[in-house]
Formats: structure tokens, sequence, C-alpha cells
């Protein structure tokens, strides 16, 4: 046999196996470039924050590029504790936010149909940032400081009203852990506020025009009465497994709910199938939007009896995702990798993995699924497929 | 246009299946054929004989997989094409896919005219199922589409010498394999 026999011997490689391999070749090359320029993120990121002081539209905050795996212009804070018991919030360079709720790079060969659909909804949300309000044009008495992702507003009886910048945190390692971080105040007289008024008036962007345009809907209000472990339940899963949740893990109507309600409550949100194969360890929370978006954050147990917090956001299609961004932090982006493996119900997940990171992601016939996932020790490829068996992502969507 | 429908002009004889071919996979045939010959004016010549070559093979065949059955065709026109080339000049991607892949391979055997190159292709096949997702599409990214090893690094992540030394464990392991079935 010759080594030309093999090589072409290799042609017989499953279709499965050759467009796995395609999709690594064509995902994003994972390079890091700190000093990028950004001043496409910051304008998307002022226009966040000024969608807050409008009131009307949430934006997202988070940013669609031509390499849309990272959150580019989104900076990563560390706490840094002084000897004197302040503390300073020092940008991690080697640090990125991955949104769960924006698209990843869509496969070269993903069915058309269902390309056809992710496509028009990232078509929309680009042109929504092409409209965004632009920051070299918007007056300078609200424009943001450097780091700021959100703001509030508080009106005064003389007609002035305070601006407060923040930034937001990590606290802990999941995607909903984040702590806000005042960095500035500002009081606008009633001039300034008045030409801010013109401004906007001028240049608020349609919205409801755009969704008209693409036949989608906006997403809806979050539905606010989260399914949580109850303290009984919460006690009974550390008793059986060693895994243990935060102890303020109660419903907002003060009920405590079973795991089988919650995945119960998962399932028909917009499943036509069972979602999960078992139960896990435990439910931190299940919510969802009145559009059909939802999320799950819950925690499985690994093959070593390690935890696994996963946190899952499936964003329908026909669904525009406007506010309520939600990112993972990942703290050693370059040390990250990238792949796909096929779960048992047979969806091909790719995986973007980071050490004791990992973002699973797979474009659905209906919606887009993307999940964090994190361990206190370095993922292996094992605990990803795991991870990955234990949905039945193929249910997700309505026939 | 969709892959049905493109593999229904095709069935229906209409030349507009080529155009709809072209305009649909041409950049990604071309890819191919460019990595595996190194020159675009090859891979042009090759690709347009990739559509002369689908033309007159559907009918009667019916991809499965419209996209992966036009790559391998484009593999195996790229590989004739390059290995008439490599006659006249050593180099390239091509070769030197050939000579890390000849370690698996103690020297031109005499036995190679009674192997079965259906067989071959089965066992490969085979073998490739038994490897991780992420083994498997290493080893596909560099045999089967040729991409350098710096390209791999470039969209893994990995560093150069994490592939070469995924990549020759599993040359390794290829080679027991290939033992074990008994083409060795």
């Amino acid at each position: 046999m010759t080594s030309y026999e093999l090589l072409r011997a290799m042609s017989a490689a499953d279709d499965e196996a050759l467009l796995s391999a395609q999709s690594l070749l064509d995902g994003e090359e994972l390079r890091i470039n700190p000093r990028k320029p950004m001043r496409f993120a910051r304008t998307l990121l002022i226009a966040a924050v000024l969608a807050a002081i409008l009131g009307a539209t949430a934006f997202a905050a988070g940013w669609l590029t031509p390499n849309p795996v990272v959150m580019e212009g989104s900076v990563v804070y560390r706490v840094e504790q002084q000897a004197d018991g302040s503390v300073l919030y020092m940008p991690d360079e080697e640090a990125r936010h991955i949104s769960l709720t924006r698209f990843q790079m869509i496969p070269e060969h993903l069915d058309p149909a269902i390309r056809a659909k992710a496509e028009n909804n990232l078509a929309a949300w680009e042109e929504w940032c092409a409209c965004c309000l632009q920051a070299d044009e918007m007056p300078r008495s609200v424009l943001p400081p450097e780091g700021c992702d959100s703001m509030s507003w508080e009106d005064h009886a003389d007609g002035s009203a305070t601006l407060r910048y923040y930034r937001s945190v990590a606290n802990g390692p999941r995607p909903d852990q984040r702590q806000r971080v005042l960095i500035e105040s500002r009081t606008l007289t009633h001039a300034q506020l008045e030409e801010w008024n013109e401004y906007l008036s001028q240049n608020r962007p349609d919205l409801t025009a755009l969704l008209k345009q693409y036949g989608l809907k906006r997403r809806g209000p979050i539905r606010s009465d989260r399914q949580m472990l109850g303290p009984e339940r919460f006690q009974r899963t550390a008793e059986q497994n060693g895994l243990h949740f935060d102890a303020d893990s109660f419903s907002s109507d003060g009920r405590c709910f079973s795991s089988e309600e919650i995945a119960a409550r998962a399932e028909a949100l917009f499943c036509h199938a069972p979602l999960f194969t078992s139960l896990p360890a435990g439910f931190e929370r299940v919510y969802w939007f009145d559009s059909g978006d939802f999320c799950l954050s819950y925690a499985l147990e690994l093959s070593d009896a390690a935890r696994a917090d996963c946190y899952a956001y499936i964003g329908r299609y026909d669904v525009f995702h406007t506010g309520n961004e939600i990112y993972a932090e990942i703290p050693n982006y370059s040390d990250g990798s990238s792949g796909s493996l096929i779960a048992a119900d047979g969806t091909m997940l790719s995986v973007l993995l980071f050490g004791e990171n990992a973002v699973l992601y797979a474009f659905l016939p209906d919606a887009y699924f993307c999940e964090h996932v994190h361990c206190d020790r370095a993922l292996t490829q094992s605990d990803l497929q795991q991870i990955a068996d234990f949905l039945n992502c193929s249910a997700i969507g309505v026939d | 246009m969709e892959d049905e429908q493109i593999l229904a002009l095709f069935r229906e004889r209409d030349e507009r299946a080529i155009a709809e071919t072209e305009a649909r996979y041409g950049a990604y045939c071309r890819q191919i054929a460019l990595r595996i010959l190194g020159s675009k004016e090859d891979a042009e010549e090759t690709v347009s004989d990739v559509w002369l070559r689908a033309w007159e093979a559907i009918p009667p065949q019916h991809p499965r997989v419209f996209s992966a059955w036009l790559a391998r065709v484009t593999r195996n026109l790229s590989i004739s094409r390059a290995r008439e080339k490599q006659a006249q000049k050593r180099g390239g991607a091509f070769g030197t896919a050939l000579e890390e892949l000849s370690a698996c391979i103690p020297a031109p055997s005499s036995t190679e005219d009674e192997v079965s190159a259906r067989a071959l292709e089965q066992s490969i096949a085979g073998f490739l199922r038994t490897l991780e997702p992420m083994q498997r599409d290493v080893f596909l990214a560099r045999y089967w589409y040729l991409a350098s090893v710096e390209e791999i690094c470039r969209r893994t992540g990995f560093s150069k010498s994490k592939v070469k030394s995924m990549l020759s464990r599993i040359r390794g392991r290829l080679r027991i394999f290939l033992q074990e079935e008994g083409y060795l």
C-alpha cells in the first residue's frame, strides 16, 4: 500500500465527519488582539446605554461584529482589594465576554431552511445596530464614561435629572452572577435634557418598522416568577450528591418547587418532547419570556462527582432579542479551543472550550441553543459529552 | 437554491444545475482543490471537472449530503491531478501530507495490488469512527482537507506542538489499526 492510496481511501469518511471537520475549518479563528479598534463596539455600547435612558426600547448590550463569538469592546473587570480597604476595578485583558443570546457564527453547511431563519434574525440585528445612535453625534452631556454598561436615571422636581453610570462585575462563575458598580454620577440641567430630547426626536430608530420588515416579534417581558429550588429540596439534593446551591433559592411567590416541577415547566415552554434525559442534580432556576425564549440554570454531577453549572439560553429565530443580554465571562480566553460533538439525541453541538469554562451551541430548526458550562476543574471531552447528552436539544421547538 | 432543488435540476438534465451548483458550492470546492493543488489555475480546472463529473453522475446517483459528495469528488480529482503534477515536481501541501502519512506504511508493498481499495476505504471510515470528535476533526482537517498545521492551530486555538502531537498519536493508532486489519 502507498501513502497515496491511504490518502485516497480517506475519501470514504462519513458525511457527518466531513461536515464536522469542515465546520472546524469554517469556524472563527481563535486569535486575540486586545488592542483591536473598538469604535464600532463602543458605538453599540453607547447605544445600549442610551436606550436605557429612553425607557421605551431596550437595546441589547451585546455586539455583533464580523467575528461574533466574542463581545468585542466589552471589558471584563477584576476586583482588586487595596491595602487601605478600598477596591479597584481593573480591566482584565485576558478575559472576554461571550454572549449566549447573540448567535455565534452560522456554520457554512447549515440546513438552508434553518440558515435562512437565523440569517434573517441576524440581518435584522445588523440593521438595528446600523441605525443605533452614534456616539460622535450625540450631546456630550450624556456620553457615558469608559467601561459603562448600564445606567439609571432619576428625575428631580426642578426639571434636572441625575444619571448614574455603572459597570457590571462578575461575583460568581454563572452568567447571572454579576453585581453593578457605580462609576460615575452626573446631573443634567433642564436645558441639557431638552437638548437630549431634541436629539432623540430626530435620531431615534424605529424598532416597530424594523420588526415588520423582517417578520419578527419583539422579545416579550421576562417572567419574573422564577422557579427556584426551595430549601427543603436543596437540603435533600445536597445529601444525595454533595452538591449544593445558594441558600436564597426561593421562588418569588414563596413556594418551593421540586426539580420535577421545574423540569416540567421548562419542557412546557417551547418543546415538543421531553427536554431532559433525567433530572439534573439540582436547578437554580428557569425563566422565560412571553415570546417563547427561555433559560435554564441547573447543575449536573460529572462522572468524578465534580459539579458542572450549566446555564442555557434558547432564543427563537422569529424573536428579535433586544435587552437583557446574557453573557458568560471567560477568564482565559486565549487558551480556548473549538470543536464539535454529537449529543445522544443526534444534535450536533459546536463547542468552545476554555479550561474550566465551555460554551456549547447549536442552530436548531426553530431556535438557537447556547449553553455556558462552568466547573471548578478543567472540563474534559468526556465531561462535555455527558453534558451534551443530558439535554434532548432536538425536543426544542414546535412541530 | 436549496440542494434538493439543484439535484432536481440535475435529474431533469437542466443545465442551470451547473450554474446553481457553482453559485452555492463554487467557493467551497475551490478551497478544497486549492489546498491540495496550491495553484489557483489548477484548482479552477479541477472544479470545472467536478461540475462535469456531477453532470455525468447525477442521475443515477442521488447524493445524501450534496456538499459532502461534491467535496469528495473535488478531493479525489484534486488528488489525481496533484499526483500527476507530483511526478514532475514534489512539494506543496499534498506532498507534505503524503510524507507524513508514509510513516504509517513501511515501504511500497508488493501486496498493494491485492488490497481492495473499497475494503480499505471502509476500514478507514471505521477507524475514523473510533476517534474522539475533536481528534477526528483535526485528523480530517489535516489529511482530508489538507489544511496546514498552522491553520488548524488558528482554528482550534491549540498550540502547534499540541496539533502535531495529536496527529502523530493518531497516525500511530492508524498504523496499528492497519496492521490489525491486515493491510500492513
